[in-house]
This record gives C-alpha cells, sequence and structure tokens, in this order.
C-alpha cells in the first residue's frame, strides 16, 4: 500500500472511525447516489430560491433514510444525535456482501480486548507493554508506560567537572582541561534547568514517530481466506511520567493515564547537550521490580549517531594510503563484511583534498584529480585486502559509486584531506528509537568483534553473519529473518525499521485477537 | 598513609571506556604522565600526577581488591550500553578486567573509577595554575 494512503488512514482516531464506521462505503456509494436523488432536499431559501443541499449532504439523507428502513429509527436516531455508535453490523446496511458474515462477527466484537488498558503483553526478557486491536479501525494499539528520573549528567564540587555516568568521563576529562572560570558555563550544559518536561514531549513524539506504521510503511494484514480488508496497523501511544522524588523538580509534569494500565519501564535520562550522542545508551533488560530499563543521554533524541559513515585520512599531497589509513581500513572491512549468503549494504566512497593550491583552475584541477585518486586508493584496497583471513566479500558490486569532490567545501586540515566511506546512504541512527525497541523486546542487531579488539563497532560480541536468537521468533512470525550485521537497520547501526523489527507487534496482534491468520501486508 | 604506601612502586594503569560507537580512555604511567586516548585512536598527554597522587593510587588499587576480581564480570540487569576495561601493573603484578556497566559499577571499580577521574582533575587544576 503506497505510504501516503497509510499515513492518511492512520491520522484518523479509534474513537472517529467507530462513530463513522460507514465513511468509506458513503464515499464509494456517492457519485451513483447523487445522480440518482432527483429530489434534493431544501435547507431554506436563498436570494434565488431555495438553497440545494450539497451532494453529500443528500446522500448522507439518503443513506440515513435506507439504514432507517434496514435498522429502524432507534439506531438512526442515535447516530444523528451522536450518542453511543452503533454496532457495525447495524449500520451496514448499504452494502451488507461486502463484508462476510465471519469477519462482520469479528468486527462486532469490538476492540480486544474490551478493557481500555489492554493486555499487557511481555516479550522477554523486560516489562512489556500493552496492546489492543480495534477492529473497525484497523488499528493495533501499543501502550508504553515510561516513569522517568532525570539525572545531572555532569556536577562540579570543588570547581572541576565530574560525570555522572562512565561513559561521560571523557567528557569531564575535557572540561576540567579548561580554565577554572570556564567550567561553570560547560558544565551547566549537562545540567537539567527546567527542561525536563520539554524534553518528554521531545521523546514521546521521537520514538511514536519513528514506530508507527506511518512512519514505517509496515501494517498486518488478514491471512483468513475473505478477510484481505481486515488490516492491523500500529500505532504507538508513550505515556512519561517523572518520578516522584524527581531531584529537581519537574515543573508541569506529564503523567500516565490511570486507565493506561502498570508502568513498563523505568527510565533513567542524563542531562547532556543537544549535539551529544556520546552516551553509553542502554535499553530492555529487566530491574529488580520486572519493568525494562532505559539509559539515555537526552541529546539522543536530537544528535544521532552516525556509524555508517567512516573515513580514512591521508597525508599531504599524497594519494597512497599510509599505515594508519590501512589500519582503519581493515577495522572497516570487519566491522561492514557481507555476511555469508547476503549481498552486504552500498558503499558509496568519495575523495576529498585540502583547498592549499585551489586558488587557480590548475590547482584544483589538482585537488580534483588527487581526491579521486584517493578514493579510488581506498576502493582497491577493499577490493584486495584480507582481514582475518577474508577480504570484503562482494565489494566490487557493493561499492557503487566513486568519487572525487576535490577541495569544495573544505579547509587545509588533515581533516580535508580524507576519503568518506558512506555504507547503506549512511544515514545517522535515532538513538532512542533504538533503544524503544529494546523496551519492545527486540535485541541488538549490529556485530562486533568477541574480543572486542578489532572493528569500529563494540557491543554485542557477535560476528557478521551470525544467526541472531531472534530469528526463529520473526521467521515463525513470518516477518523476516535476522543475522547480526552492520547496516541500516535501526536495531543495527542505521535507522530503518523492516518488517523483522514488528516481530513483537505480530506476537501482540496474534495474542490479543486470539488468531494467527494474520501476516504481513505486501 | 603509611610508610610502606609512601615508598614509590610501580604502577600503571590504562582504563578504557567503550560505548558502541565511542572508544575514550586514561593511561596513567609509572612516571605520573597521564594521557587521553583521542578519536582517532592515539593517545595524547593530558597532563601528569604528582607522587603523592600517585601514591594515593595505589593503596587504592591494594584496598580495593582489584587484583581478586574476575576477568569478566556482565551486567547485573540487563544489556550493557558501556564497557569498561582496566588493565594495571602493580609491583610487576598485571590483571586485565572487562566488565560491562550495568545499572551499578561493580564497588571496586567505583572507587577506582572515581579516584582516576578526581586526580585527573586535580592535576588539570593544578597545571592550569588554579
Amino acid at each position: 500500500m503506497p505510504r501516503g494512503r497509510t499515513r492518511a488512514r492512520s491520522r484518523a482516531t479509534p474513537a472517529t472511525a467507530r462513530r463513522r464506521p460507514d465513511a468509506d462505503t458513503q464515499s464509494r456509494a456517492e457519485p451513483g447516489g447523487a445522480e440518482r436523488g432527483a429530489k434534493a432536499p431544501s435547507l431554506g431559501f436563498g436570494p434565488e430560491g431555495p438553497l440545494v443541499m450539497p451532494d453529500a449532504m443528500a446522500l448522507q439523507t439518503a443513506v440515513l433514510q435506507r439504514m432507517q428502513k434496514v435498522t429502524g429509527n432507534q439506531v438512526v436516531a442515535r447516530m444523528m444525535i451522536q450518542r453511543e455508535p452503533p454496532t457495525p453490523s447495524a449500520i451496514a446496511g448499504p452494502t451488507p456482501a461486502a463484508v462476510p458474515a465471519d469477519l462482520q462477527a469479528f468486527k462486532d466484537k469490538g476492540p480486544m480486548p474490551a478493557a481500555v488498558a489492554g493486555t499487557l503483553v511481555q516479550p522477554p526478557p523486560g516489562g512489556g507493554f500493552q496492546a489492543r486491536y480495534d477492529p473497525v479501525a484497523m488499528t493495533l494499539t501499543v501502550t508504553m508506560n515510561v516513569g522517568v528520573t532525570f539525572v545531572d549528567g555532569m556536577s562540579m564540587p570543588a570547581a572541576v567537572a565530574v560525570a555522572g555516568h562512565a561513559s561521560l568521563n571523557d567528557a569531564a576529562t575535557r572540561i576540567n582541561a579548561l580554565p577554572r572560570s570556564a567550567r561553570a558555563a560547560e558544565v551547566a550544559k549537562w545540567k537539567w534547568a527546567g527542561d525536563q518536561e520539554t524534553w518528554m514531549t521531545g521523546y514521546r513524539a521521537n520514538v511514536t514517530s519513528a514506530w508507527n506504521s506511518a512512519g514505517t510503511g509496515i501494517q498486518f494484514q488478514s491471512s483468513h481466506a475473505g478477510w484481505e480488508a481486515q488490516l492491523a496497523r500500529v500505532n504507538i501511544v508513550v505515556n512519561t511520567q517523572a518520578a516522584v522524588a524527581a531531584s529537581p523538580a519537574v515543573p508541569g509534569a506529564s503523567t500516565i493515564p490511570a486507565t493506561a494500565g502498570t508502568t513498563h519501564c523505568n527510565a533513567t535520562i542524563y542531562k547532556t547537550p543537544d549535539d551529544n550522542s556520546d552516551f553509553g545508551a542502554r535499553g530492555g533488560g529487566r530491574d529488580a521490580n520486572g519493568k525494562s530499563l532505559l539509559e539515555l543521554g537526552s541529546g539522543q533524541t536530537v544528535a544521532h549517531s552516525h556509524l555508517l559513515r567512516q573515513k580514512v585520512l591521508f597525508d599531504r599531497g599524497s594519494k597512497t594510503l599510509n599505515g594508519a589509513a590501512k589500519a582503519e581500513l581493515d577495522k572497516i572491512i570487519y566491522s561492514f563484511q557481507t555476511p555469508t549468503g547476503g549481498t552486504g549494504t552500498n558503499i558509496d566512497v568519495t575523495g576529498h583534498a585540502d583547498t592549499v593550491g585551489s586558488r587557480t583552475a590548475a590547482g584544483e584541477a589538482r585537488n580534483q584529480a588527487i581526491s579521486l585518486a584517493r578514493a579510488q586508493a581506498v576502493v582497491d584496497y577493499l577490493k584486495a585486502t584480507r582481514v582475518g583471513g577474508n577480504n570484503l566479500v562482494n565489494a566490487a558490486a557493493r561499492v557503487k559509486t566513486t568519487t572525487g569532490a576535490g577541495s569544495a567545501g573544505e579547509g587545509a586540515t588533515a581533516d580535508s584531506r580524507r576519503v568518506d566511506l558512506v555504507f547503506a546512504g549512511g544515514k545517522g541512527q535515532n538513538v532512542a528509537a533504538h533503544e524503544f525497541g529494546h523496551m519492545l523486546g527486540l535485541q541488538d542487531e549490529y556485530a562486533s568483534d568477541p574480543t572486542g579488539v578489532q572493528g569500529k563497532i563494540f557491543g554485542t560480541g557477535q560476528p557478521v553473519g551470525t544467526v541472531h536468537p531472534q530469528d526463529a521468533r520473526s521467521t515463525a512470525a513470518g516477518v523476516g529473518n535476522s543475522v547480526y550485521e552492520n547496516n541500516d537497520n535501526l536495531m543495527s547501526v542505521g535507522n530503518t525499521i523492516r518488517s523483522p523489527q514488528y516481530v513483537t507487534f505480530m506476537e501482540a496482534l496474534r495474542t490479543v485477537t486470539g488468531s494467527t491468520e494474520w501476516k504481513l501486508k505486501a | 598513609m603509611t610508610q610502606a604506601a609512601r615508598k614509590k612502586r610501580p604502577l600503571t594503569l590504562e582504563y578504557l571506556i567503550q560505548t558502541r560507537s565511542k572508544r575514550s580512555g586514561t593511561r596513567i604511567h609509572s612516571t605520573g604522565r597521564t594521557e587521553r586516548l583521542r578519536d582517532d585512536g592515539a593517545w595524547e598527554r593530558l597532563t601528569r600526577l604528582t607522587p603523592a597522587a600517585l601514591a594515593e593510587l595505589t593503596t587504592a588499587v591494594d584496598a580495593s581488591g582489584y587484583f581478586d576480581l574476575p576477568a569478566t564480570i556482565a551486567a547485573d540487569d540487563g544489556p550493557s550500553g558501556t564497557d569498561l576495561h582496566w588493565t594495571i601493573d602493580l609491583d610487576g603484578r598485571a590483571h586485565e578486567v572487562r566488565a560491562q556497566l550495568g545499572s551499578h559499577m561493580h564497588p571496586a571499580l567505583q572507587i577506582l573509577n572515581d579516584l582516576v577521574q578526581r586526580l585527573v582533575a586535580e592535576a588539570l587544576d593544578a597545571a592550569a595554575g588554579e
């Protein structure tokens, strides 16, 4: 289904959809109905005679009259004064043959479960989420309730910066290398100052837009014969509430509604500058109270992690890889190896030159040539070099572009004499959305060296191509397979949510509907 | 501080902190020379610890029970976003510890983490003449 259409449908709230279950029927019936409407009812009188009712309104009246015959006065009367909505079967008059009886019965059951809070679904090992499917709105609502503790990323007793978390030690050291008079202003960027509610608002918007079907384009479809029109679009609702003992106090803080079920996750948010994504974030797990864990730097809802963009540096005037550049490329090859049976991600290689000598056309031509030669040297190395007994499998096919950018936009620094390697388009990762995946019960899919020595990416200790423990679940759910690979998947090092990452939603849908007859909608 | 503790003992310490995308670290040589790991993987001089600071660090390493720690320590409550890698060589005895950081750091490592941070900060402060 085109994404635009998905978005348009998902904007309708379940409540709205329930009030107007016949909306689609009306729009389909409209043209013919208008033509057949020989007598347009009058609304009143204008300067040139009776006003004619718009076609849509005439049609609505016609539909209501037809429904009145089928369902009786009481149902129509209820609709007209917009009281409690009638059951879908009661108002299905215009196209009764369009919906099979068993599907209609399924829709008539109403939201599943009936309880507004939904069903607690707990993929191991975390605190889970609430799930509820509305068969009329065709929406699977996934609700995550998050209790938030706010912690300063940095404090400054006795005029020196002290990190609030080990992953921020280096930032504290850099601040302490400043003159004492300059430190307070820097440390202030790492302290909460009444901006907690703003952060929670941003967090909710961040993760819901990332994971909703409207954002991913992924939805489910019934595989029951005759039910092809029955869909399930994922709608994420995140409720946040500051911990009661929050210090400093959180002004005007949001709350978790009483009807929203239990708290699923206890989060600790460390204040960092908005442009900082260095915090050692983690999500998932399970705390002593059986809740999921989230530890996040506040800047990680804004600043992205850029592991799909790597670079190597060249000596001034040189188009030959030096020892450091080769060592860096070895790490890059290790991390972005092609998994067995896979094709690997696309790679775009772009060389750059510094601006030295670029004031003349001849000088810029030389810089252009050297930037391209640098890019070509990197590509040749990728194709030829063996790292850990393997070269970059499928390298020739994976390298899509080899470009020399000259010195445009560059300065005269060492960083200007570089080659960029961009994997899978190079989009930065929304770290908050990645960690939310853990809270949904998903595991990391990025690959790293088990010894923690080789490569550019660290953490899972699972080499590229290792079958992921989630693979059995995602295969059983019919949403695809999972291997460890450094690619553009959100649960790897990129920002794209694909069908295997919807495995917990598929499981939840099957749980709340009591049916396994669901599949990915193509 | 005892006389024995004040006596200079050969100590080198390297402390790496690794998140998924960033590796940072501090290295302290027996001379007191202290280095910082840059983003490009090279070590750069940061400051120099005084003999008194080195002695305090040596005493803390002894007292922490560092050499009795296991070589690997898993996070106590789920996946880790930060891995710690300590290497300490004291009196010719070397020991490496790789620890995943959970909600709480291992108490012995927490003591050493806080002390290294404080001593480096004090040395930087002193070097700045403040």
